[in-house]
């Protein structure tokens, strides 16, 4: 099992690094001047100057790629008009838009995604695996069917619908819940709750349908095994036979699909952000793709491939500990 | 001035046009002398009268604004964050009405109700010539300071002034600039305070007085001082590109955070002083600005104004289409928001290098289908058809309408034009920027333009480098999109913008290409007058003079609409800037 973690942290590190410079490459390589990209919309002369010579646009593509590099381990130094500034470890860059180190950014912004994406796993996992269960367990019956269709329906709708539709009937017109934002937990409990309460309610009811109906499927095909029938034989009760066994053989699939889920939320739900206007990682990037600000842009897709990386990686443990019958060598 | 996309506008006003005569220097505020109407309205709107006038006995504190109550928090929902704060660097509208509350510059406007009044802000009135115009004189009130209680000094005024010479700092005006320099390559004058150089131009004989000589009599000095490029800047608070995010405050509020694209916060600057500034009031305790939510969503919370939505508001977004019918047509709504015409016209400009037969110009004007493109752009309320060049908003508008074309237009008419040209099924490029807007407008001109007998391609450009393209002096295109907004109510701010043919370069707005010696020469002699009235009724023939040669086609007289929530007091639109004032609010009790 140690061996196993080593050898796939090692992978993840390698994986990283490919992705790090398949878009180093996209954007410095594709024709077209990264330097006027970096510069944003209100691009001055003197400034593409000054990026000129902080990123070292006139050298190999593989020394300013390691040199960005390097900026994440031990920073680096960039010209804003005419004076240096320092961008302190890890140096994802530094944005000639904002004006500061592309990292301060993300810091700021990455609670408000971490929030939108724990709150609405937690509902559509609780919600679609808890629907799927039942359905399976009472297949064909009424229930199934208008649960089932209920899910699909959410998987049916889009986010820029739905969103500001609910947020217009229910906030708006109704009052009953307040406008969405982010509040910091710390700052105040009660007010991140009630300002994320629908964005988590909208993002999990277009994922409910994924979760249902896999956890349905898997639970169905479970319970038609040997060792189901064996166990109900022996005489085993229906809680244990189907919170522990058939339970186990139910979760990976669905821990698999999670995974990529958990992982491609923690990288920006973007166009739930966006709608709501919770200033996450998603909002960040778009924002960042209008201004064309590309440090913060190639900042918000590792951070992606990151966590796609790191989300797989712990799918992959989470199965050898659910499911003793993988193997990991 | 230029300003960012935004949606259609709504029509409530028709605004008529006075002005006050005034005379430069030491004159005080003389009797309004009236202009005309600008026709094209809707019949039973409500009129409203502008005056413009220049106050030179204007003091602090300003005038208490009707019912106000000072303190409460106001919450300003924006699309975007503003993209500049620094005075050197703000150009677009929605960001002067906001630096207005943090930053003096030597003179500015004062508005109550629907008269203007240009007076002094930091200085004592709105400047003394005895030269005509060459040499002007600036005194500063007494008790004008910074935030951190410094007394603004003249050397801080003239160190402001140096800055929008920087080459660092390209995205302001550049009216102040070219008439010190006497060119428009005026960085090779002077090429600002960074390297070490000060401006000769501007002298500051003692700590109270700024002297300001130009080569040439310039009369618009007192309005360009009025633009955040005549603000005062302290060189030991400069923080170079930091201060575009957080400048240092001479007006009654500071920024208290600002993190880019997500929020700001402004608070009381403890140290500004209300007896010392005849513009500003400061009833508002906090603005909490947050940016990035969509204007549609912004508009709904403010319609449904529920908890502290109710002192709600936006300082750039305009009423969206899609609730726009329900503002109209609810009283309560309508009672919170301003309206009115903005300084803002647009055109399609016509390639006159390209297309030289004046008869081939007139059958571009009288094929062109406006109400259809207004209609695509969100009906009657975008603008009222424009007949002229400049918006109603000039001191000296007047109306006019050299070619009544009918809104729809009139394809026969431009056919028989081609005729008699010789030149049907002439080939016309379109240009327009590759947006599903300009796709949609694009498809109508091809439709309008083909009705009349001439052909026409369509070239999608990027919309990042559209201005860049169509100024280019060798562009391939005849016929695309311009629009204009006069940065204060002169022609001296549109004509020699739009049509001056010496300008003609990559990047300047004369994208008509237009070069006719007399049209420059009286551009010229129009902006030596001192007296603005005389000036506007000069500038106003010019616009007609320009017309006849049909080097653009006149669109639309833009409007603004923007919705307030119901606790927001004293708000008004600010009509030298077409957008809502930032100044003056107050939130209800």
């Amino acid at each position: 099992m140690f061996r196993f973690v080593i050898r796939r942290l090692l992978g993840a590190a390698v994986i990283l690094a490919v992705v790090s410079f398949a878009t180093f490459l996209l954007f410095f390589v594709i024709p077209g001047d990264p330097a006027r990209l970096s510069c944003g919309k209100s691009c001055t002369p003197e400034r593409l100057a000054d990026i000129r010579a902080s990123l070292g646009i006139d050298r190999p593509v593989l020394e300013q790629y390691w040199e960005y590099m390097k900026g994440i381990f031990a920073g680096r130094d960039f010209l804003q008009a005419g004076e240096v500034v320092h961008c302190d470890i890890p140096c994802f860059g530094y944005s000639f838009t904002n004006q500061q180190p592309v990292w301060e950014t993300l810091v700021d912004r990455f609670p408000a995604t971490l929030s939108l994406a724990i709150g609405a796993s937690v509902l559509f996992l609780a919600v679609g695996i808890g629907l799927g269960a039942v359905s399976a367990l009472r297949a064909g019956s009424l229930f199934d069917r208008i649960g089932i269709s209920f899910a699909l329906v959410g998987a049916s709708v889009q986010i820029f619908f739905l969103g500001p539709l609910l947020n217009n009937i229910f906030v708006n017109q109704l009052g009953w819940l307040p406008q969405p934002r982010y509040v910091p937990l710390t700052d105040d409990p009660v007010g991140w709750f009630s300002g994320l309460l629908l964005p988590w309610l909208v993002l999990a009811f277009v994922s409910i349908a994924i979760y249902a109906r896999l956890t349905r499927a898997a639970a169905i095909e479970a319970l038609s095994e040997d060792f189901v029938r064996a166990g109900r034989a022996r005489g085993l009760a229906a809680r244990t036979l189907h919170l522990k066994h058939t339970g186990r053989a139910t979760i990976t699939p669905v821990m698999t699909v999670f995974g990529l889920d958990i992982a491609t939320l923690l990288g920006g739900a973007i166009i739930t952000e966006t709608v709501f206007n919770i200033q996450g990682i998603g909002k960040l990037a778009l924002t960042s793709l209008t201004n064309s600000d590309l440090p913060m842009i190639m900042a918000t897709v590792l951070v992606a491939a990151i966590f796609i990386v790191l989300a797989n990686l712990v799918v992959d443990i989470a199965y050898a500990l659910v499911d003793p019958r993988v193997r990991i060598t | 001035m230029t300003r960012i996309p935004r949606t259609p506008l709504a029509v409530l006003l028709a605004a008529a046009l006075l002005l006050t005569g005034c005379g430069g220097g030491d004159d005080d505020s003389s009797t309004p002398g009236a202009s005309s109407a600008p026709g094209d309205k809707p019949s039973g709107e409500e009129r409203v009268v502008y005056r413009y006038g220049i106050d030179n006995e204007a003091e602090g504190p300003a005038p208490a604004v009707e019912g106000a109550v000072p303190g409460g928090t106001v919450r300003v929902y924006n699309v975007v964050d503003f993209g500049h704060l620094d005075p050197a660097r703000i150009y677009s509208n929605y960001e002067q009405a906001t630096s207005l509350l943090m930053t003096r510059a030597l003179t500015g406007y004062r508005q109550s109700g629907s008269d203007v009044s240009l007076v002094g802000d930091l200085a004592t009135n709105t400047g003394v010539t005895k030269d005509g115009g060459k040499t002007w004189t600036y005194t500063l009130r007494d008790g004008v300071t910074w935030e951190d209680g410094s007394p603004i000094t003249s050397a801080d005024v003239k160190y402001g002034l140096e800055r929008s010479f920087e080459k660092t700092y390209v995205e302001g005006p550049t009216y102040l600039q070219t008439w010190f320099a006497d060119s428009q390559d005026f960085r090779k004058y002077y090429a600002g305070p960074y390297g070490g150089k000060s401006l000769d131009a501007i002298r500051t004989p003692d700590a109270k007085t700024i002297v300001l000589k130009f080569p040439k009599a310039q009369p618009d000095v007192p309005f360009a001082l009025a633009m955040p490029a005549g603000a005062a800047v302290k060189k030991s608070a400069d923080t170079r590109a930091k201060y575009d995010l957080d400048p240092f405050a001479s007006g009654p509020y500071k920024i208290e955070a600002h993190k880019v694209d997500k929020s700001m916060t402004l608070v009381p600057n403890t140290n500004w002083k209300p007896e010392s500034d005849p513009i500003r009031t400061a009833y508002v305790d906090k603005f909490e600005f947050a940016f990035g939510e969509l204007p549609l969503a912004t508009n709904q919370r403010l319609i449904a104004a529920n908890g502290e939505d109710q002192a709600g508001m936006t300082s750039v977004d305009q009423v969206s289409p899609e609730v726009l019918a329900q503002v109209v047509s609810t009283p309560d709504l309508l009672q919170r928001t301003v309206s009115g015409y903005t300084p803002f016209s647009t055109y399609q400009a016509i390639n006159t290098k390209r297309i030289t037969d004046l008869r081939v110009r007139k059958a571009l004007m009288y094929a062109y289908p406006r109400q259809q493109i207004r209609q695509i752009l969100g009906g009657p309320n975008n603008g009222d058809f424009a007949t002229t060049i400049g918006s109603p908003t000039l001191v000296g508008h007047e109306e006019s309408d050299l070619f009544n074309v009918p809104p729809a237009g009139d394809p026969e008419k431009a056919r028989a034009l081609l005729t008699e040209a010789g030149k049907l099924g002439q080939k016309i490029v379109y240009a327009f920027g590759a947006l599903p807007r300009g796709e949609q407008i694009a498809v109508a001109v091809v439709d309008g333009l083909e009705k009349a007998g001439f052909t026409v391609v369509k070239k999608a450009i990027d919309p990042k480098n559209f201005s860049e393209q169509v100024s280019d002096p060798d562009n391939k295109f005849d016929l695309y999109y311009g629009g204009w907004g006069a940065d204060w109510p002169s022609g001296s701010t549109v004509y020699p913008v739009l049509f001056d043919g010496r300008k003609i370069s990559t990047g300047s707005y004369n994208t008509a290409l237009l070069n006719d010696p007399a049209i420059n020469s009286e551009i010229d002699e129009i902006s030596l007058i001192a007296d603005p009235v005389e000036a506007g009724k000069r500038w106003a023939a010019l616009d007609r003079k320009i017309l006849e040669q049909v080097p653009v086609i006149p669109d639309l007289y833009d409007r603004a609409q923007q919705l307030y929530g119901p606790k927001i007091g004293g708000a008004e639109l600010d009509i030298v800037l077409g957008i809502i004032s930032m100044n003056g609010i107050f939130v209800r009790p």
